[in-house]
């Protein structure tokens, strides 16, 4: 046996080599991919790459960089390989896992308890992460019938799936550290920590979800912490506005609870957090789905659900996501991630929608091959598309940026915190339209309604002023950003403030006269 | 029977026809300030996608399983408003009207622009569909929004004046402050509240509220909310679609079962009991329900009847109406209102029955919907740095796929499989198509010797909407030979920003296995190797 000599190396957009390192991919993963490739090529893709090769890039705001992947015959040159560990049941109390501030010590098999700490400002706590599951309840043979389905969610007991296996693996590089748990024939967790980032990322496959015992089930993952959260918790409305929600509690009436678990859930399209007098806990997630905190200091997800019968709201069929391919038909599985963190009360914000920004937009990979090492020299290798010394202030997203049919371009740009969310970034902040749009002269501003169907000003002159109880001839007065001047051209934004715009350039007669070519 | 008799016959049936003249009602009814005004507004509620796809159910295919038929309803709809113009109605879902839209003669189109001008047709919500509250993403809500209602300003000139959420399970924050009054709405109607709330706000006559949905905007961002007392259908017994079991006002002395008294008196009981669970005298009945006014003119007969006995009776005042009437009438008053913040969720229409399993079902469409809304904001930006071409590819497949797919029962996962399987499919053909403007647009930028214009570039960019699944054929490319893997990376945010990538390389296939060491019985390597 001999050691292969060839390594991948990775060179970024001016020719410097940089660091990457391979990551083994394990058998949970080409099972996937071996049985849903093939629902689109209709028989097995060919071989199974054995490694996914991951490298931090830098990427400028609305732009691209540029990076070359080769190989090379140099001993030590490429890629690191991760080191990877498997640990059996009682061998060792604990490992820890983290190559930057971020540290998780994770017990022993099957490694439920975590201890984790951040470096960088002391954060430290212990969490206790695990999977359960509920059975759908059955109402066939009640008076009034109400099954668990599609649209309700009615728990007939909760079941905690204990890890069957006796061993965990890690893995670790000198970018990403990984912890792998099969915690039943049915469930895959990775645990994974990017040296530079401050959040753990779990990354779960889910299913398919047994049904042979007759029963439908809908699987959630609990992270405990210590924190004293006092039944509250917060949950965003549309990945916007988060707002407060207190365990069996409502605000415009005194709440009979009859669903102690189905009752408290809420949906989460950003996130969810909990906080007590030191510290909050923030969970993110990847796409919308249940969450709660059931106990104090738990977050509860409800992953996937896979049930047997209809729950009488007009569907008339079970949720029992099935896929067949070819002649092989199975339960659907799932695999998703979620994102945690904990911080010092009062500084969970910042990443909660910072980072909640990257969830929803991850970075655009286009490959081409090439032959021999003249790309970077012979094509622009990186780009942005506003002016190379802006970048938009921190607390503010560009959420739209389309060329409409006639030419005009829609621009929208959103607040991203409410008032008194963040102790520096829930202010007053500025665009400087001009730097968004280098090289362009813009000719025309209209502030528009969101829906961009009307000017602003029309939409305000008309709108009907209502009154509230106690409050008559007194509405409070709301702080927001002031017009646009024509001549400064910048956009003003209070907190939670979205703008919407459309914008005329000067026209250029070369690209009208090429466009219109192209467009024949 | 001889010939004689038969003539004889004849001319009877001729004189008792002659003796039942033709019956002009009065439905000119406008509000009436010192009684009861009952808003009749007729409408459809037509699920862009549920039991059927959209495709089926703007066509009428697909029977077996729901007798529903878009066409129909818009067909059916035209003829009836011209035959009286008092008559109103409100068209929400523009998934459907532009399918319609788009079959029509100029001759009807240039009918239809007279109806929505004189305010008989009025487009209310006016989203391309009626988007669920929960689990679509605020941005995917704005963009499927404007779709409508650039639409409408285009062909039409109009501006939606309502928020029409009346199925959706549970209802948003955002939906009131942002899709509601910053998209200038005057108000904004639901169905669905929880059952328990439901039963104060109707004690309390606090169904109808000034809701302020975000603590930050207060209230310059408010709007006048109301949820109904029951459900967006009829007062029980006033359904009448041509297979409804309601009964029908006969107000022909000369046939049998005449009823007009019976019918004016339980129209007036259902008003009174409304009511007195509103505020203010003015009441709203939402004259429809899911896919109804398939044979439009039942309805708008019927209702012609009730509006004329109706007022001839006078106990109350009954008017065709749309929700903009009933918004003035109701902001005419002048009156104060109580103050809803935060949001109505989670929903429960009874005790053991709360609807936050959605939030969950179907998690892999939910997130194939996120994920191509990314790509979306993404692929327009990248669009508008080449330049947006009007012709194909664009990206506009992929906004209609995304817009319908909001739907409350679409990223909800309350539909049936094969029509998640269609969103699905619209989706993945959206991509496709948006996929190549991205790749086009890279390749454009990312050739320096065209200053302007590309028309020249040839980089043929690959990209792995597969990669959640390990599989992506771009990147598992044979690098022995002296090739290069070009990686280009598009960030969409308006920051600078650092972040690990992954994907697979596929170097050596055949000689790479994995080799496991075992150290001291407790680790166990492995490393790379090559046989």
């Amino acid at each position: 046996m001999l050691v292969v000599n060839e390594d991948i190396v990775v060179h970024d957009s001016e020719g410097r080599k940089i660091e990457s390192q391979l990551v083994p991919i394990v058998d949970a993963y080409v099972d996937l991919r071996n049985y849903y490739a093939r629902a689109y090529l209709g028989s097995n893709p060919n071989a199974v790459p054995n490694f996914w090769l991951a490298f931090t890039v830098s990427v400028p705001a609305l732009g691209f960089s540029t990076y070359t992947v080769s190989t090379s015959k140099k001993p030590g040159a490429g890629s690191t390989r991760s080191s990877i560990y498997k640990f059996q049941m009682g061998e060792k109390p604990a490992i820890e896992v983290g190559e930057g501030d971020l540290k998780l010590t994770i017990s022993a098999p099957p490694g439920k308890m975590i201890n984790y700490v951040n470096k960088r400002n002391l954060v430290e706590e212990s969490v206790d992460q695990s999977f359960s599951f509920y059975t759908g309840y059955n109402g066939s043979n009640d008076k009034a019938p109400q099954n668990s389905g599609a649209y309700i969610f009615r728990p007939n007991g909760t079941y905690p799936i204990k890890s069957e296996q006796a061993s965990m693996t890690v893995i670790k590089g000198p970018l990403i550290h990984e912890v792998h748990q099969q915690i039943n024939t049915w469930i895959f967790q990775t645990t994974r920590l990017y040296k530079e980032k401050e959040h753990v990322e779990v990354e779960f496959i889910v299913g398919p979800v047994p049904i042979e015992d007759g029963f439908g089930k809908e699987v959630a993952t609990q992270i405990r912490t210590s924190l004293e959260s006092n039944k509250t918790f917060y949950t965003d409305s549309n990945g916007r506005d988060f707002i407060k929600r207190i365990r069996d509690f409502r605000t415009d009436w005194d709440l009979e609870v009859n669903q102690p678990v189905a009752g408290n859930y809420y949906p989460i399209t950003l996130g969810i957090y909990i906080q007590d007098k030191e510290k909050e806990f923030s969970v993110l997630v990847d796409r919308s789905l249940a969450g709660s905190s059931i106990v104090d200091g738990q977050i509860e997800l409800m992953l996937h659900r896979r049930l047997l019968l209809d729950d009488s709201r007009g569907v008339e069929e079970a949720l029992n996501e099935t896929v067949c391919v070819l002649d092989d038909c199975r339960g659907l599985a799932v695999q998703g991630k979620y994102y945690y963190r904990i911080d010092s009360l009062g500084e969970g914000a910042k990443w909660r929608r910072s980072f909640g920004q990257e969830i929803y937009s991850p970075l655009l990979l286009a490959f081409a091959e090439e032959d021999g090492d003249k790309w970077m020299s012979s094509h622009t290798p990186a780009f942005s598309g506003i002016d190379a010394s802006y970048s938009l202030p921190d607390n503010v997203a560009l959420i739209t940026l389309q060329e409409l049919e006639d030419g005009k371009v829609l621009l929208r740009l959103a607040h991203l915190y409410e008032i008194g969310e963040d102790s520096v970034l829930s202010v007053m902040t500025r665009v400087e339209l001009k730097k968004l749009f280098p090289g362009k002269k813009i000719a025309k501003v209209t502030e528009m309604s969101l829906s961009a169907n009307q000017e602003r000003e029309e939409m305000e002159k008309r709108r009907l002023v209502w009154e509230v109880e106690g409050e008559e001839n007194q509405n409070p007065k709301v702080v927001r950003g002031s017009q646009v001047d024509p001549k400064k051209l910048e956009v003003e934004l209070a907190p939670m403030e979205i703008r919407t715009f459309l914008i005329q350039f000067e026209v250029d007669l070369m690209t009208a006269a090429f466009k219109s070519t192209v467009d024949a | 029977m001889g010939v004689v008799e038969l003539i004889g016959v004849v001319v009877l049936l001729g004189v008792l026809c002659a003796e039942s003249k033709y019956m002009v009602y009065n439905t000119s009814a406008g509000i009436d300030g010192g009684k009861i005004n009952v808003h009749l507004v007729p409408h459809t509620h037509d699920d862009v996608g549920w039991l059927k796809t959209v495709d089926q159910y703007y066509v009428g295919s697909n029977n077996s399983i729901q007798g529903a038929c878009v066409q129909n309803v818009l067909d059916s709809l035209l003829p009836a408003l011209l035959a009286d113009k008092n008559r109103k109605f409100i068209y929400v879902e523009q998934a459907f009207f532009q399918r319609w839209w788009r079959d029509q003669s100029e001759l009807t189109q240039s009918i239809v622009k007279k109806v929505v001008s004189s305010g008989q047709l009025e487009f209310i919500n006016g989203g391309m569909c009626m988007h669920d509250e929960a689990v679509p993403h605020y941005i995917d809500m704005i963009d499927q929004t404007t779709l409508g209602h650039r639409f409408l300003k285009e062909e039409f000139g109009v501006t939606p004046r309502i928020g029409w959420q009346i199925d959706p399970f549970g209802h948003s924050a955002v939906q009131a402050y942002l899709l509601g009054a910053e998209v200038g709405f005057d108000s904004f109607f639901f169905g669905r509240i929880d059952y328990q709330d439901r039963i104060k706000r109707k004690k309390e006559r606090s169904l109808e509220v000034i809701w302020r949905g975000s603590k930050s905007l207060g209230s310059s961002a408010q709007i006048f909310a109301g949820a109904f007392p029951e459900n967006y259908e009829p007062p029980s017994g006033f359904y009448f679609e041509v297979n409804a079991d309601s009964p029908v006002v006969q107000d022909n002395v000369d046939l049998f079962d005449y009823n007009v008294q019976d019918r004016v008196n339980d129209f007036v009981a259902a008003a009174i009991a409304q009511a007195n669970i509103t505020r203010t005298n003015h009441i709203m009945w939402t004259m429809g329900t899911d896919f109804k006014y398939q044979y439009a003119h039942t309805w708008f007969r019927n209702m012609d009847k009730l509006i004329h006995y109706v007022n001839k009776d006078g106990r109350v005042n009954a008017l065709y109406s749309t929700p903009s009437i009933y918004t003035d009438a109701k902001y005419a008053t002048s009156k104060s209102w109580p103050l809803k913040v935060d949001d109505y969720f989670p929903y429960a229409d009874r005790a053991n029955a709360y609807w936050t399993g959605y939030y969950t079902s179907r998690p892999a469409l939910k997130f194939y919907v996120r994920i191509m809304s990314g790509y979306y904001l993404a692929a327009r930006q990248l669009e508008f740095f080449k330049g947006r071409r009007n012709s194909r590819p664009n990206t506009d497949a992929l906004a209609d796929a995304l817009a319908i797919a909001q739907h409350h029962d679409a990223v909800t996962g309350t539909e049936k499989q094969h029509v998640a399987n269609d969103y699905a499919k619209r989706l993945s053909i959206g991509y496709t198509e948006a996929e190549k403007v991205v790749a086009s647009s890279l390749a454009c930028l990312t050739d320096s010797k065209s200053s302007i214009g590309c028309g020249d570039s040839t980089t043929n960019f690959q990209q792995c909407p597969l990669l959640n699944i390990t599989y992506c054929p771009a990147s598992e490319t044979d690098l022995s030979h002296g090739k290069n893997l070009i990686v280009v990376i598009y960030n969409s945010l308006g920051w600078k920003r650092e972040d690990v990538v992954r994907f697979p390389p596929f170097i050596f296939p055949q000689l790479l296995v994995l080799d496991i060491e075992v150290v001291m019985g407790v680790m166990v390597r492995k490393k790379l190797i090559k046989i």
